[in-house]
């Protein structure tokens, strides 16, 4: 009974940890200018998420040893290097992102400019990342993320926009005001947020620091197969909103304040108020879990003691790196750039990266040296090298689409 | 002295970056144009769905003058980015005598939404905001005709 809650926990953690600054940002924006047309993106970018972090979290509990570490002795010290500063400097921006996300969350609370809360922030999560343990910190934030589930009600209630909306999904290609270009930029875009490296790094540390055993493989299935996907509905529901109230009105979504709306006028103040405390929940998730990866990859590629499961003292030089880390993004939201451009480019970017890290794991899940009898299945590698194949030519494509189009202007 | 040099262009680059791009052809001026009135159609319509959220008591006061704010931003960013583009040809200037005063009574009727809302006078909002409907109409057949 106690495995049966635990797993159902974990799933409800998953579902509600799902979505981050990137996706609202991403999802909404789309939604206003392409109705639902992109919305098989979605449910691409969750497939891809589910095997990416079903590997990773296999091959961590399996070799007992993190992403970053495999990497490194996969591709050798100087090309792991490589990936490595891609992956922390993409990581970095998505930190700050959530960092300037956080504080625009409050700004709609309280009308207080969001940079005057961009330290507050930051120190805020420092200090949950310093006292709180890993799995309370996850499973607090994760399951306080559901509060998003008002998005799906006020889509519902967004009637006839809703119906709509729905119609939309079923034509693929861009709208007679938009170009393929940028209908395929967006397509990046969108696959990006569904499929954050950070999520992976953080998944697979996590696993190594729950001590994950041979056991705890049906929970890395369950939190992966049902948690991720019911995260990626959110995704779509938080899409449909937009595509109904926006899209007829030819109002496009640059600022969070823009998310909160159809919430708010579908479901009144009693919707607001979830809909920004699950805002705030899975922003403040997802800045965690983004900090804790910049400490996580660094310290794993050059071999220093990391984590939560150890004494902060122990792990010095970790607390170190998610502190600098810290102090950077809030350097450069306090830059004024705006945080909504900031998540576009990190979300793009991610996309563009994603195969440093997936070849890796993919290559390590299918070695019985590390993971004995639990290599991936034929069924597995047939997606996963289709995968492969579609990330290659996303990974070309992202910044010559991101110069034609203007980042998608 | 080779580095001094190398400094001194990136300086130029950067310098010559942050000028507004020069439009060449009318084409592209027509384009810019109907890029702004996209943006404050867009920007005037989040005013007039605010307005009447905040109206009907389904919105919090700092919401939706953050709201509000945002959208008032946007109105301006894009009046001020289309006002420095040097019109190409003399022909050119219809379009910006055209456009430029209805952007700017946009911009003047979301500043008092702005200033409405930040005094919590919620239930004002629509009407002050709606003169922004028959602007944004206008607006939407500026961009419809030229683009």
């Amino acid at each position: 009974m106690k495995k049966v809650f635990e797993i159902f926990l974990g799933i409800l953690t998953a579902f509600g940890g799902f979505v981050d600054i990137g996706d609202l940002v991403a999802n909404s924006e789309t939604g206003a200018r392409f109705g639902m047309r992109l919305a098989w993106v979605v449910v691409v970018g969750v497939v891809g998420i589910v095997i990416f972090a079903e590997m990773s979290g296999r091959v961590a509990t399996m070799s007992k040893r993190p992403v970053f570490d495999v990497i490194r002795e996969r591709l050798g010290a100087r090309l792991a290097l490589v990936n490595l500063a891609a992956s922390f400097f993409i990581n970095l921006l998505t930190v700050a992102a959530e960092i300037g996300g956080l504080a625009l969350v409050i700004e709609l609370v309280t009308g207080i400019n969001y940079l005057l809360w961009v330290p507050l922030v930051a120190i805020a999560v420092w200090i949950v990342l310093w006292k709180v343990r890993f799995s309370i910190m996850e499973k607090v934030f994760g399951l306080s993320g559901l509060a998003l589930i008002v998005t799906a009600l006020a889509l519902w209630r967004l009637d006839p926009g809703f119906v709509d909306a729905l119609a939309s999904a079923r034509r693929f290609g861009p709208t007679s005001a938009e170009s393929w270009a940028t209908y395929a930029f967006f397509a990046i875009a969108l696959l990006g947020a569904a499929m954050t490296p950070y999520e992976v790094f953080f998944f697979s540390s996590g696993a190594v620091e729950e001590q994950w055993t041979r056991k705890d493989l049906i929970l890395n299935r369950a939190n992966v197969y049902i948690g991720f996907p019911l995260g990626g509905l959110l995704s779509l529901a938080i899409m449909g909103c937009s595509a109904a109230l926006f899209l007829p009105r030819g109002v496009s979504v640059e600022h969070l304040s823009q998310v909160t709306l159809p919430v708010s006028a579908t479901l009144g103040k009693v919707g607001l108020v979830f809909m920004l405390y699950g805002i705030f929940a899975a922003i403040f998730s997802a800045a965690l879990e983004t900090a804790l990866s910049a400490g996580y990859t660094v310290a794993q590629f050059f071999g220093w003691q990391w984590g939560k499961f150890v004494r902060s003292r122990e792990a010095a030089r970790f607390h170190l790196v998610i502190l600098l880390s810290l102090c950077v993004a809030v350097l450069i939201v306090l830059s004024t750039l705006d945080p909504i451009a900031v998540t576009e480019y990190s979300i793009v970017l991610s996309a563009a990266a994603l195969p440093l890290t997936y070849i890796p794991i993919l290559i390590v899940a299918n070695d019985p040296a590390y993971m004995k009898d639990k290599t991936n299945s034929m069924f597995l590698n047939a997606i996963a090298f289709g995968f492969l194949v579609l990330l290659v030519i996303v990974s070309i494509a992202t910044i010559p689409l991101m110069i034609w189009t203007k980042g998608g202007a | 002295m080779r580095l001094r040099s190398a400094l001194q262009i990136v300086a130029l680059v950067i310098l010559a970056a942050a000028c507004v791009a020069p439009t060449r052809t009318e084409a592209a001026y027509q384009a810019k144009a109907v890029d702004t009135a996209e943006a404050v159609v867009s920007a005037a319509r989040t005013v007039l769905l605010i307005g009447r959220v905040a109206a009907a008591d389904r919105s919090f006061g700092p919401s939706v003058a953050v709201t509000v704010a945002d959208a008032e931003t946007d109105a301006a960013s894009a009046r001020d980015a289309f006002a420095s583009i040097q019109p190409p040809a003399p022909s050119s200037d219809a379009i910006r005598q055209d456009l430029l005063p209805e952007v700017q009574r946009a911009v003047d009727v979301i500043e008092l939404v702005r200033i409405a809302a930040r005094r919590d006078q919620l239930g004002r909002l629509p009407a002050i905001a709606s003169p922004l409907e028959p602007i944004a109409g206008w607006l939407e057949r500026f961009a419809t005709r030229y683009g």
